[in-house]
């Protein structure tokens, strides 16, 4: 490998070049997206038996299916025969895919059901290996459906760590335990890295500046109150506004907590955001807002509405922070300097819990997504063999 | 009949004028007090009470809107964004003459946009609904159906 991955990270700083440097987005292609677990869609989604939800795992497509009794398959949107993709739509309701361009036929296990003229193939076609391209790992917890590109690896559950508890947490706040997502996203996109998003959704620093527009002195104190922390949390980042309180079934800021799991994840009061990687500077931007059920209407109208304004391609809040993305990426061209700080906090670091923490405008839980990031871009390549 | 057809017309070509030349609180002023500022995701026909929408406004979120762009820490608008609205294929639906007060006008909206040398096309189908509130008509709710309204869209600072 030309890359020397472990020179990039360093305790206090990053390098420009794993924002800017092509060769190193492959590299995250391979050895993050198409190995660890990515955030594929929420159970409420694809709430019926046939329901389905398309969407990316790192550069492939994929169809994420309920096929029955919350078994879920997720597979690739490929044709065997000749390559297109045999999906169309975001969402929908189907128990088979066919491929327009030969009508080659599969249920939504997999499974090739239909191959028109087929004696044109020899003896040895053989249709139960030629199913659509399976995920093969797939699980869920607290109805967030992750899958894995790769065979074998850590589990779901060693992947999540300490933030397991924490979408337990996202969820108990509604009355029966179970959250939902309202119809619909909000689509953004930008032309800058993807890391910046991640790093932005656990971000206490910026906040009283970057949205000094719109948050009041009041929601800023939370930000600003030393009680507060920031935790590296088994390689995902947190910021932990706990102190005050649990997370708000209003969504309002203060309380709760943001989490980044990585690579892909990001919840924060009503959110459920999803960060898709398109290339070293282009980045898209999902994003879910939760409703409760069980709880008055109003309240979750308010919910929306709140999300709805501050967020998403005109929100007075995102607009912004789309817009310093955009900065960011354009400052980092420049092989001047070479090096990012993420250093705040540096000294102070202390353990709880087994889990390294700072305080509230420390840069711990940035630290912790790098840490993560170079574990998995240093391990050994995958040897395991496509179909 | 044609003067209000030319009246409510020009209403129209005000609206998109006075969001072309930032001025922001005269555009307030053509909104009745529970006005509806609206632009859908997904789809045009969405319920939204029941999907996300792009944009979904009361009057008072409106005002906010405006407030926060006049701050001078609406950092995507520093320098503001420059644009042209087009107003085309205007259809008007007058009251009924049993004296309802409200009225149906359609547009298609072609909006060309330069952020910080960044150039972008919107096109749109519009919906306002009007209310005629002595001595002119004022705008109840306007319903901006973006043609890319399913797609993800780079940062939209501006009203649009």
């Amino acid at each position: 490998m030309s890359l020397d991955i472990s020179s990039l990270i360093r305790k206090d700083a990053v390098h420009r070049s794993i924002y800017t440097d092509p060769e190193i987005f492959d590299l995250e292609m391979e050895q993050i997206f198409h190995r660890t677990w990515v955030y594929l869609a929420h159970i409420s989604e694809i709430r019926e038996d046939g329901d389905y939800k398309t969407t990316f795992i790192g550069r492939h497509p994929v169809i994420v299916s309920h096929v029955a009794d919350g078994q879920i398959s997720v597979l690739i949107n490929r044709c065997r025969h000749r390559g297109a993709t045999v999906c169309q739509d975001e969402f929908g309701n189907s128990r088979v895919f066919r491929c327009v361009y030969h009508s080659w036929t599969y249920a939504n296990t997999g499974k090739l059901i239909g191959v028109p003229h087929p004696q044109a193939y020899g003896e040895d076609f053989s249709r139960s290996e030629l199913g659509l391209g399976r995920v093969p790992r797939v699980a869920m917890h607290r109805g967030f459906i992750f899958g894995s590109m790769a065979a074998h690896g850590p589990t779901l559950d060693e992947h999540l760590g300490g933030t397991k508890k924490l979408l337990d947490e996202f969820c108990e706040i509604s009355p029966s335990g179970e959250i939902e997502v309202f119809r619909g996203l909000q689509k953004c996109a930008y032309n800058g890295n993807w890391k910046l998003q991640l790093e932005n959704g656990v971000d206490p620093y910026h906040v009283e500046f970057l949205h000094r527009s719109t948050f009041t002195r009041e929601t800023l104190k939370i930000y600003n109150q030393s009680r507060g922390k920031v935790i590296d949390m088994d390689g995902h980042g947190v910021t932990d506004h706990r102190d005050i309180g649990p997370p708000r079934r209003d969504g309002l800021p203060n309380g709760g907590f943001n989490v980044v799991i990585f690579p892909n994840l990001i919840l924060l009061r009503t959110q459920i955001r999803t960060v898709r990687p398109i290339s070293v500077n282009r980045t898209e931007i999902y994003t879910n807002v939760v409703r409760l059920p069980g709880v008055e209407d109003q309240l979750n109208k308010f919910r929306l509405r709140t999300q709805e304004f501050e967020f998403g391609p005109c929100g007075v809040v995102f607009a912004d922070d789309l817009d310093v993305f955009e900065r960011a990426q354009r400052g980092l061209q420049s092989s001047a300097v070479e090096w990012l700080l993420v250093s705040r906090g540096l000294d102070r670091e202390r353990l709880e819990n087994g889990y390294l923490c700072g305080e509230m405008m420390d840069e711990t839980q940035h630290r912790a997504l790098y840490r993560k990031w170079k574990g998995l871009m240093m391990q050994q390549p995958s040897k395991e063999n496509a179909a | 009949m044609i003067q209000d057809f030319r009246a409510i017309e020009g209403l129209l070509y005000l609206e998109a004028r006075l969001l072309d030349e930032g001025r922001l609180d005269e555009w307030l002023d053509l909104f009745t007090a529970d006005a509806v500022y609206w632009i859908p995701a997904g789809d045009y026909n969405i319920d939204p009470n029941e999907h996300v929408s792009i944009v979904y406004d009361t009057r008072r979120d409106m005002e906010r809107r405006v407030a926060r762009l006049k701050s001078g820490y609406a950092f995507a608008e520093d320098p503001p964004s420059r644009t042209h609205r087009m107003i085309s294929n205007v259809e008007i639906q007058l009251p009924t003459a049993d004296g309802g007060s409200t009225l149906t006008a359609l547009t298609v909206m072609a909006l060309f946009a330069l952020t910080k040398h960044k150039y972008a096309i919107h096109s749109a189908r519009c919906e306002f609904i009007l209310r005629y509130d002595e001595p002119t008509w004022k705008i109840e709710r306007k319903k901006v159906g973006l043609l890319r309204n399913d797609e993800p869209l780079e940062a939209m600072p501006y009203l649009i």
